[in-house]
């Protein structure tokens, strides 16, 4: 009872998580450094792009409500929190600016967690490091996806761009001038502004003309008009305008009605911005569904190489930045390789003649998984149905000339070739169903180690063109060979843990010590490839048939395959691993630089590279289960 | 004008303590420090009563230091206080082994250091300090004094929920104050817990004062809730 201060702010503290997995003395000290903070309605805990909050917040009394604002101003609420709700965890956490509005909903009275103690607190007590990381991916992920649902008007089915509004896609503020500005005048601010237009309002602030380009060239430079005249005399009138709320579909239609380019869009009488029809051609080149059309109707590589380019310059950036996962463009890039090699497919059909029999075009590795980021080797196949006797030649030469020439033309495009030689190019893997059964016998029943190594790859198998039966077919026979697999699937156990993750004892990141990548971290070989070879272990051994990773974890999870936790954290770490080696990529493109998996650790945020150490954790937890496992299982370790 | 020696010692020091004044008053409120102050005595008379118990908070602005308290029973001169122990429920048995007030001040006047001094209804626990340390031949208390009674009272008028010609009613308790604004009381007529809630209380009339733009020290006085003290009575 003597120090009522202290004892009441501990007993508080002790029931919020992630205080409350401190111990007694910790939480104490910790208590002893806090504040109490009093907000009054409507004041802001922490502003959206402010300076990084001092302190993280537990609401002890009130509410305060977490929001984003999109770019057009509109608000979206994240969160509302409450009593015992923590806020500013990831300013506090990250040192970063503040990502969302907090606003105190009502008076509120909060517990302060002075940085300093925070960073202290992550340095020292694991429990609470996790469960503020934990709560910050969550964080993040709902405020993403708040933004996303502001954004899908621009994403996934095309129809975004008719069913937005002409406010949303609108570029404004408006240039404008008055009628008696000199047309010079006039000429030298849009110069000034980069625009080829500017609208010209009257006192009230309506629009009463439009002068574009076109006007300057046709009706002063041509004409000889003198320059001082005011641009009343050379305008558009009157001004055609489309409503801010009028879908784009309205805006579209009116310029096809009316043969013109530009489109104001007004707020009652008064210009708001400014549509015009370049403005439209680029949003629907962004659009996937404008892609895979325009795929759909290529007629040569050389048109699917400028489209490839386009995706991935224009539309995986663009997605990015509007907080798709990277798993999600994993399919997304899929869907759009898939549809270039049907495409190049269905050409070659129609130069070589019908096929003899039913085939499938097999992808494999990432491409069979759907987890391809921008750089994309070829690996493919080529499975074709076991052919009538006596015509078996006829149909080799004929697949093995598919395969050549669609390798060569899937070069063409930009899919560099494999470095393997895992492609339907080389005789080895343009195979009838019957002898694609005997080859993965073999990898399964009498397995060589290096075989195995390679033959991974191939367990990854789609069938994307062609008669997919035939790939479901050969999918079936290998979940039926697994159960007499035993020293397949240790083998497989074997190359999933015989790499630990780039972690050193004192959970440093061990980096490259020379070489080209010199202080970097190899991001696929440790990171996203191990999760991915621990999954698959999983999967092949309890005859999951997805080859994609989380769905491969969705499956083990429901079937009670692997315990929850370790599925959810995989699933995370891999989503998060992926994410980071999709913004390289971008980066080293745009940079003009050889696209590769390795990273900087120093070069991320302070979160980012802790959530990367956790993200290397938890392979380090997955191998050891499956060294306990299979050692366990057949005394081997 | 120059000033003969004699006069001139006995007036630097106010010379002095003007200017600190002037310095000090357009302090923001904002970033001063304040010591939230509570005692509990033997009775309400402070000319000869004594202190029992002593609690005090540290603010910086609106912020409340949950660590920076100071709280200490005091084993006073007297032996009975009757009168008083229903009011905090401290009995002489209580003090009869905590230190004599001698051994607790000396905490009291260094944590309160720099800083404005602020309680509910103030004036008496100033006045009982205040001439308890001159027993003790001090006289090191900070001077300004701000009386968050008289806060309510104006913000009150300003709401227009105290008609001036009503100021001089009687305000609520701090008990019943603290349950209006919804603060939660653990312990009353205990002094840290009593002080505690005064900063509450404080906390969020600073907000207010704030917001009708009274912003620096100065100002507190001008709203009539400020008080320079002229130091213990001698």
């Amino acid at each position: 009872m003597d120090n009522v201060v202290l004892d009441s702010t501990v007993a508080f503290l002790q029931r919020i998580p992630p205080f409350q997995f401190l111990p007694e003395p910790t939480l104490r000290r910790v208590a002893a450094q806090a504040e109490i903070h009093y907000f009054p309605k409507g004041t802001a805990l922490i502003r959206r792009g402010g300076a990084p909050a001092e302190y993280l917040y537990v609401i002890q009394r009130g509410g305060v409500k977490k929001s984003v604002r999109s770019e057009d101003g509109e608000e979206t609420v994240v969160e509302i929190a409450g009593e015992g709700d923590l806020v500013g965890v990831l300013s506090a956490v990250d040192h970063t600016a503040g990502h969302l509005d907090d606003i105190a909903l009502e008076d509120t009275v909060c517990y302060a967690i002075p940085r300093a103690v925070v960073d202290e607190l992550m340095a020292t007590e694991p429990a609470f490091t996790r469960y503020l990381l934990h709560a910050l991916q969550q964080a993040l992920d709902v405020s993403l996806e708040a933004l996303r649902q502001r954004a899908a008007l621009w994403e996934s089915d095309g129809s975004f761009l008719l069913a937005a509004r002409c406010r949303d896609i609108a570029r404004s503020p408006v240039l404008t001038c008055s009628p008696a500005t000199p047309i010079q005048e006039a000429a030298r601010r849009m110069t000034e502004h980069r625009v080829n237009s500017i609208v010209v309002v009257d006192e009230a602030g309506h629009g009463s003309g439009i002068v574009t380009d076109w006007d300057l060239r046709e009706r002063v430079v041509a004409a000889g008009l003198d320059y001082l005249q005011p641009v009343s005399q050379i305008m558009s009138s009157p001004l055609v305008t489309v409503a801010g709320d009028e879908p784009v579909a309205e805006a579209i239609r009116l310029m096809i009605a009316r043969n013109i380019h530009h489109l104001v869009v007004v707020d009652g009488a008064r210009p708001i911005g400014m549509i015009t029809g370049y403005d439209l051609v680029v949003r629907q080149g962004t659009s996937p569904v404008f892609i895979a059309k325009a795929i759909d109707r290529a007629s040569d590589p050389k048109a699917m190489r400028s489209l490839l380019e386009q995706v991935q310059r224009q539309l995986f950036p663009f997605l990015l930045a509007r907080g798709v996962r990277a798993t999600q463009l994993g399919y997304i890039a899929a869907e759009i390789n898939d549809r270039i090699i049907a495409r190049l497919l269905a050409l070659l059909e129609a130069e070589l003649g019908p096929p003899p029999v039913p085939y499938c075009w097999l992808v494999l590795g990432s491409e069979g998984r759907r987890e391809q980021t921008i750089k994309t080797d070829q690996d493919n196949a080529l499975l074709y149905a076991d052919p009538p006797e006596g015509e078996e030649d006829a149909a080799r030469d004929y697949f093995l000339e598919l395969g050549r020439r669609a390798v060569e033309g899937l070069v063409a495009v930009g899919f560099p070739p494999c470095s393997g030689r895992y492609t339907a190019d080389n005789p080895e893997w343009v195979q009838p169903l019957a002898r694609w059964r005997r080859r993965f016998e073999a990898w399964v029943a009498v397995p060589e180690p290096e075989d195995v190594l390679s033959s991974l790859i191939f367990f990854d198998f789609r069938g994307v063109h062609g008669d997919l039966a035939l790939a479901d077919q050969l999918r079936r026979y290998i979940t039926e060979l697994m159960p007499q697999s035993g020293l397949f699937l240790v083998h497989v156990a074997g190359i999933s843990t015989a790499q630990g993750p780039p972690l050193g004892f004192l959970g440093q990141f061990v980096v490259e010590r020379s070489g080209e990548h010199k202080d970097q971290l190899d991001l696929k070989h440790g990171g996203t490839g191990a999760i991915v070879n621990l999954v698959r272990l999983f999967a092949l051994r309890h005859g999951v048939e997805e080859t994609n990773t989380l769905s491969r974890l969705e499956r083990l999870k429901a079937a009670g395959q692997m315990q929850d936790e370790l599925a959810n954290d995989l699933a995370e770490a891999f989503e998060f691993l992926l994410s980071l080696r999709f913004r390289q990529q971008w980066e080293d493109l745009r940079a003009g630089k050889p696209i590769s998996n390795f990273i900087d650790p120093r070069q991320l945020s302070s979160l980012e590279r802790r959530l990367l150490k956790e993200s290397f954790k938890i392979i380090g937890r997955a191998q050891a289960v499956v060294r306990q496992e299979f050692s366990v299982e057949h005394g081997m370790a | 004008m120059s000033w003969h020696g004699g006069r001139r010692h006995a007036l630097q020091p106010l010379v002095e303590r003007l200017r600190s004044i002037r310095s000090l008053s357009r302090q923001p409120l904002a970033e001063t420090a304040f010591t939230v102050v509570d005692t509990e005595l033997t009775g309400l008379d402070p000319d000869s009563d004594e202190i029992l118990a002593i609690g005090a908070i540290r603010m910086i602005g609106t912020r409340i230091l949950v660590g920076e308290t100071l709280f200490s029973a005091i084993r006073p001169e007297r032996r009975a206080w009757g009168a008083s122990v229903p009011v905090h429920g401290i009995r002489p048995v209580d003090v009869q082994h905590a230190s004599p007030a001698e051994a607790v001040l000396p905490a009291l006047i260094d944590f309160c250091k720099g800083t404005v001094m602020v309680g509910y209804g103030v004036d008496l626990d100033r006045r009982v300090l205040e001439r308890s340390l001159a027993r003790l031949g001090k006289d090191e208390l900070p001077r300004l004094w701000l009386d968050i009674a008289r806060v309510e009272r104006w913000l009150r008028s300003r709401a227009g929920r105290l008609p001036e010609a009503g100021a001089s009613e009687r305000l609520p308790t701090l008990a019943t104050l603290a349950q209006q604004e919804g603060i939660p009381v653990p312990a009353t007529h205990h002094a840290l817990a009593d002080a505690f809630v005064a900063a509450q209380l404080w906390q969020r009339q600073l907000a207010r004062l704030l917001a009708e733009r009274v912003t620096t020290v100065g100002d507190l006085a001008l709203i009539g809730a400020l008080r320079r003290s002229a130091g213990p009575r001698r």
